[in-house]
């Protein structure tokens, strides 16, 4: 369970917050896109410049991206993923995955990013990765 | 006679490239339609796009999957017709046709663009391209579509389904 102690808000610098709500929980960063239809690659890339910013600023961050709210992910958008994770990897941080949509995990398995990315069905499952247990209501 | 020197690209089945002139559609045109080079104008020119194609009985879809894939090729084509080939600007416009014909029907994009070198894109699920930030929107087109046809260096490209 998580501890109100150890549950804080992310910084304020992580991220666009009207785009994307962060929490932190122990030493893992939870981050979920808000609104349920995004399918504006400008909002996306404008989350994802702001994420690498803050991977670029800090070193071993470890997160979990929740990407349920996103219902379309063009090439372009996978591209800044791919180079995200490679920000992570390359400042020994870990990025894990979860919430994808049918169609966009479809598009993961085409490209064979599912090979190259932590991906997990739910959120829950995705921090219990990083040795988190929590419930769904304890998560923004 | 212009000679047809028809390219296939390596490490896709399905994608091919010519420096020669576009020939005609495999079909009629039964709709042209342009817009100026614009990504925030995509995603409502796909919707509308797809929304004629439905409504004028031009494409019958079987699910709800297929209308995905085909929105995704036909933005990821004008998305690159937008950005690497017309480099965002503005007044250089982006052509589409919708063709259809016995054996097939699809979409032609061309832009007003300086052209590329389709043989320089990388297969992106090889190995060696896994990690790349670009060439995906290919490898979509490639995968849902029956054929992708690059003409006039790469500034023409003809998005085909076989019926």
């Amino acid at each position: 369970m998580v501890g109100e102690e150890q549950e804080q808000e992310a910084d304020m610098d992580l991220v666009a917050d009207d785009i994307i709500e962060t929490q932190t929980i122990d030493n893992v960063i939870y981050a979920r896109f808000l609104s349920g239809r995004i399918r504006d690659d400008k909002r996306i890339f404008l989350a994802f410049e702001s994420l690498d910013n803050y991977v670029n600023q800090h070193a071993g961050v470890k997160m979990v991206l929740d990407l349920t709210n996103i219902e379309y992910l063009s090439s372009a958008g996978l591209g800044f993923l791919v180079g995200l994770l490679k920000k992570f990897r390359l400042g020994d941080g870990m990025l894990r995955l979860c919430g994808l949509r049918e169609t966009i995990l479809e598009i993961f398995e085409i490209m064979r990013l599912t090979q190259v990315f932590d991906i997990y069905p739910t959120r829950e499952e995705a921090l219990q990765a990083f040795g988190i247990e929590v419930a769904s209501d304890e998560l923004v | 006679m212009q000679s047809v020197n028809i390219v296939a690209i390596e490490g896709f089945h399905n994608v091919t490239s010519s420096c020669t002139s576009a020939p005609p559609p495999p079909g009629n045109v039964v709709w042209a339609r342009e817009m100026p080079s614009d990504t925030s104008l995509l995603s409502t020119f796909v919707v509308r796009t797809m929304e004629f194609c439905k409504c004028e009985g031009l494409v019958v879809f079987t699910s709800s999957e297929e209308e995905n894939q085909l929105a995704i090729c036909l933005r990821e084509a004008l998305e690159n017709a937008v950005q690497h080939g017309n480099g965002n600007n503005f007044s250089k416009m982006v052509s589409l046709k919708f063709f259809t014909g016995h054996e097939s029907w699809g979409f032609v994009i061309r832009d007003q663009g300086a052209g590329f070198d389709p043989s320089s894109i990388v297969q992106p699920t090889s190995n060696e391209g896994l990690l790349r930030e670009s060439g995906r929107g290919v490898g979509l087109m490639s995968h849902y579509m029956d054929s992708v046809e690059y003409f006039e260096n790469g500034r023409v490209v003809f998005l085909t389904k076989h019926r």
